[in-house]
């Protein structure tokens, strides 16, 4: 069964490398959004931060890296409803390895690629004089990949039962633009409204924006400024039962 | 009884609903090892359905499957080793290319990977397909496509082949040029293959089909048997008129007449066809346009068992 994900996951790889507006439309408007946004509002809005307050391009930095991820789970789940429309799902749905193997297979993909973008991104951005040390080097790319992991399961829970892609994009934009809102990608959530706030408490996506958020504010050498295990039990939790949902629903067959 | 391991396909009382929507009801079908199977049907028949059952896309909901001897319920993994699957839509990854499309199904499959590639050359070749292992699928042409999913579905060396419509939106010579492939394989080794269509002509080289209709066996057995069944020979007459013509005829006696759209059909109860041909035409050779000497054909066998051309979808006249 490994092999086939691997494969799966290689072909999501070189799928998204041949497709080049896919590259673009996962990283460079992410990227785009981060800096007329954050430009724009610039002063207008300064937001508190974990060490001070902060410029909104600062702000809205983690809630970008959150964004890139966001978009490639998106983009490599909507893969499964063109898959299965041209036909080419159910040669693998025929194949030995069985339908957990194209789940794994998918999620590994996603992953890959997600953490790759987001990672490129918190690295290079020359904005950022963020040097990272090993240890948050290594919780950046655990928490990037958890949340990778989490958001192609939901994108693929969505996916699976569908067969156009224009559905799809409708229930993204119901479903997972809101959650991005209310993670704190954009705002802060101690100025918000009580209703916002209490939503915010319940989204996950909040525990992931935090943490990145904490993370990426934090210079070698310094202490981290949070107490990550709340944030990884959350996200590890609702990762979890998003893959199983996931294996649930595709080992039922028609 | 036979032994099981004769049949390379057997299913027993198979039936299957969507919610509520009985498709299919009470199919058995058996397909000799290395033998050629139809299933034949008008579009919503059911024949789809059984095909998603029979390549384990769909679960058995009623009835016992079994291939190459293993049952479908009991051992899916097995069997799907032992299948070779054509869809009507191309299963191939536009965006790879030729050989990575073959290197991924060989992957999915866990065939060993120093053994791939070998196989993949063999595949390549044996389809005239080799040369075009570097081109993404996406350049190839609809025909080229067909061979190179075709040497995708044999490099698992599958003993069952299962076509679902598999000439559909072909043109012409590209689907001779399938069929001319398939029995190519089937000369050079035992292959069993089992295939839906809905065009008459294509169910005829079957060595055996079955015919279904809004889910039901309407017919089964070998294509000539089926034919010898339906009886004679018999004339059919062209005409503008054929409502007007079948009621001159009739009056002739000893022939069975219908008018049918465009022409008249007429069945000799004695004697034999090809003399009342020639007694027609000269008799009514002002009212007629053509005269066809018939054989019963499976459209023919269609229309007696249920009452209704072939063309035409239920509830319609």
């Amino acid at each position: 069964m490994m092999q086939a994900s691997f494969s799966l996951a290689l072909r999501e790889i070189v799928r998204f490398l041949r497709q080049k507006n896919r590259v673009i439309g996962a990283l460079a408007t992410p990227v785009l959004f981060w800096f007329l946004l954050g430009s724009g509002v610039g002063r207008s809005l300064v937001t508190p931060g974990f060490r001070g307050r902060l410029d909104y391009l600062t702000y809205f930095f983690p809630g970008i890296i959150l964004l890139i991820v966001l978009f490639t789970a998106i983009f490599s789940t909507v893969s499964i409803i063109e898959d299965r429309r041209e036909g080419f799902l159910q040669g693998v749905l025929v194949a030995p390895a069985g339908r957990s193997a194209i789940l794994f297979g998918k999620i590994m993909g996603g992953t890959l690629l997600a953490v790759f973008q987001a990672l490129v991104v918190m690295l290079l951005a020359p904005y950022s004089d963020h040097h990272p040390d090993a240890r948050v080097l290594f919780h950046l790319i655990a928490m990037t990949s958890l949340l990778a992991v989490g958001l192609t399961a939901l994108g693929f829970l969505i996916a699976w039962p569908m067969d156009s892609t224009q559905g799809f994009h409708a229930l993204i934009n119901l479903f997972f633009v809101p959650l991005w809102f209310l993670s704190g990608a954009l705002f802060p959530a101690g100025g918000a409204a009580e209703w916002v706030r209490t939503l915010m408490r319940f989204n996950p996506l909040s525990y992931g924006h935090e943490a990145l958020q904490g993370l990426l504010a934090t210079k070698q050498g310094q202490p981290l400024p949070i107490d990550l295990s709340q944030d990884y039990s959350i996200i590890c939790a609702t990762t979890l039962l998003l893959v199983m949902a996931c294996a649930f629903q595709v080992s039922r067959r028609s | 009884m036979a032994d099981a391991s004769l049949w390379a396909v057997e299913a027993e009382g198979v039936g299957y609903s969507y919610g509520r929507k009985r498709v299919l009801e009470n199919i058995s079908l058996r397909v000799e090892e290395g033998g050629m199977f139809c299933i034949l049907g008008p579009n919503g028949s059911g024949k789809t359905t059984l095909f998603k059952i029979l390549s384990t896309i769909f679960a058995l909901q009623e009835g016992e499957v079994s291939v190459a001897g293993r049952s479908l319920r009991q051992f899916p993994t097995p069997v799907r080793k032992k299948i070779g699957v054509l869809f009507q839509n191309p299963a191939v990854d536009m965006k790879l290319t030729v050989r990575e499309n073959l290197r991924f199904h060989g992957n999915l499959y866990g065939l060993d990977t120093h053994d791939l590639e070998k196989r993949i050359n063999k595949s390549l070749e044996a389809l005239g397909v080799d040369d075009r292992g570097g081109e993404l699928v996406e350049n190839l042409s609809g025909g080229l496509r067909r061979r190179v999913e075709i040497a995708k579905v044999l490099l698992t060396r599958p003993s069952i082949l299962l076509l679902d419509e598999p000439t559909t939106g072909l043109d012409p010579a590209i689907r001779a040029e399938l069929w001319s492939i398939i029995s190519g394989i089937r000369n050079t080794r035992k292959l069993s293959v089992l295939f839906t269509t809905h065009l008459l002509e294509e169910a005829e080289p079957a060595d055996e089909i079955l015919l279904l209709d809004q889910g039901r066996s309407v017919a089964s057995g070998k294509v000539a048997d089926l034919r010898s069944s339906l009886g004679k020979e018999y004339v059919r007459l062209g005409s503008y008129q054929p409502k007007k013509l079948a009621a001159r005829i009739r009056k002739e006696g000893e022939i069975e007449v219908t008018a049918e759209p465009a022409s008249v059909k007429v069945v000799p109860i004695r004697g034999l066809a090809a003399p009342l041909a020639i007694k027609l035409w000269r008799q009514y050779n002002k009212e007629v346009t053509s005269v066809t000497l018939c054989r019963p054909t499976l459209e023919d066998l269609f229309l007696q068992k249920t009452g209704r051309h072939w063309s035409s979808s239920p509830g319609e006249f």
